[in-house]
């Protein structure tokens, strides 16, 4: 019994070195990640001008799916303090990592009703108050390593601008490249 | 093949060998005089891996900060022996000569995506929303040619049995003996995918196979005996393309260690 659970988890993280970050950087926006379709496990945008990235301790990404809503969830930092973006997306329930695909090649219009963002800075959460914004899910890849089916690869861009603090910020330039599969993907 | 080629090499070098040591020192002057040069090699391509060959966290292409434990490398190397005839006019002080020479190279891409791991991930299909990774050890390929090499070597000084020379050559295949490629998988159960890979990601290496070179070198020896050189290759050319099918190689390097064996009789005639 005990053996066929510790076979089971090393089946489950058999690849984990793809859910390791591997950071390039973007020689035409310094800070961030070039945008890739590798699964690198990397997200960043500007925030105004300061980067705010994936980084090597936080899992990047999570992605949670409760009833009809799917929520992306970029954790990183930006100037070393703890950042979380979230996108709340109505109408998308994926069962599976594998069902991901649904969102291939989808722009979703973050002004409309039944989508959501949040930015948590620290331990301050602020529902953002979308002025303009898109996220654009580029491609959606299922991924089979020596031809088996082992996680899901998302890529895409994201850009908006809102308030914060009463002020009018941008968050420019946002890329994400990240890997989805048993560990970072939830659906209760 | 390759022994019979070093075999019959290595019989040649005897038998010239033996008739040089039996002609006089200081052999009689005259306008021209001619050598068998026996030579072998190490050539040096320069390059990159090639665009479609997809892997993963291989950068190289530009200059980038990066943060990962992975490390991809590409190396290529070409190992070769000759002979060839050397009609040189000594009031020129150049020789031309032309010969046989054969050529093995080979290449190969190494790395690892982490630390702990001893391969690389190589993306090798990209179909509607499936995309499908390759754990691999390494890349590696092998060409093997016969070629006619013709060079035209000029000695501008020669002092007390050292001489120092330029030469510029060119190189045509004669044969493509043999072209493989292979691959080693982390998982020998994908030994069986092995062709439709390759088949999908390798550039089909050119059957002909030509170069350009300048060489610097230096000779030592006196005339009438066998002398012994050392050549650099300065940054040769490839004329053909697509030479390796793993690798974009842009020029060459390398040295040459060689004998000049001095056939006495021509020089009365």
């Amino acid at each position: 019994m005990l053996l066929a659970v510790v076979l089971s988890s090393c089946a489950e993280m058999e690849d984990f070195n793809l859910t390791t970050s591997v950071f390039i950087e973007d020689p035409y926006y310094p800070g961030l990640p070039v945008y890739s379709e590798w699964g690198y496990n990397t997200f960043g945008a500007y925030i105004d001008r300061n980067p705010f990235i994936s980084s090597d301790s936080d899992v990047p990404a999570k992605i949670i799916v409760n009833t009809d809503t799917l929520h992306l969830i970029l954790r990183g930092r930006m100037e070393g303090e703890k950042v979380e973006l979230k996108f709340s997306i109505k109408g998308y329930s994926p069962a599976t990592y594998f069902d991901l695909t649904v969102l291939d090649n989808t722009t979703i219009n973050l002004k409309e009703s039944g989508r959501a963002v949040t930015l948590k800075i620290r331990d301050q959460t602020t529902f953002l108050d979308i002025i303009d914004g898109e996220l654009q899910v580029i491609r959606v890849q299922r991924l089979y390593v020596d031809e088996e089916l082992t996680r899901t690869i998302m890529s895409g861009y994201f850009n908006l601008k809102t308030f914060l603090n009463d002020e009018p910020i941008a968050i420019s330039c946002g890329r994400f490249d990240l890997g989805i599969g048993y560990e970072n993907f939830y659906n209760y | 093949m390759k022994k019979v080629v070093f075999t019959f090499c290595f019989a040649v070098l005897q038998v010239l060998y033996l008739q040089a040591q039996e002609m006089p020192a200081g052999a009689p002057p005259g306008r021209w005089v001619s050598f068998v040069h026996v030579e072998s090699g190490l050539l040096n391509p320069s390059g990159t891996i090639r665009d479609n060959i997809a892997i993963r966290q291989n950068i190289s292409s530009f200059f980038v900060n990066q943060v990962s434990d992975g490390e991809i490398n590409s190396t290529a190397f070409g190992i070769y022996a000759g002979l060839r005839a050397e009609y040189f006019l000594k009031k020129f002080k150049t020789g031309l000569s032309a010969g046989l020479r054969y050529i093995n190279y080979g290449s190969e891409i190494s790395g690892f995506s982490a630390r702990n791991a001893d391969f690389f991930y190589l993306r090798y299909s990209m179909e509607g929303s499936d995309t499908r990774f390759a754990r691999v050890k390494s890349m590696s390929e092998t060409t093997n040619f016969i070629t006619i090499p013709l060079e035209l070597r000029f000695i501008p000084i020669q002092r007390k049995g050292i001489g120092l020379f330029v030469k510029a050559g060119a190189e045509l295949s004669l044969l493509n003996l043999r072209h493989s490629t292979h691959i080693s998988f982390q998982d020998p159960e994908m030994n069986v995918n092995e062709d439709e890979i390759l088949q999908q990601i390798s550039t089909p290496a050119n059957k002909f196979y030509s170069t350009l070179y300048a060489t610097a070198g230096i000779k030592f020896g006196y005339e009438g005996r066998v002398n012994y050189i050392i050549e650099v290759f300065l940054p040769g050319s490839y004329l053909t393309k697509d030479n390796f099918s793993l690798t974009e190689v842009d020029y060459f390097e390398g040295f040459k260690l060689s004998l000049q064996i001095p056939v006495f009789k021509n020089q009365n005639e």
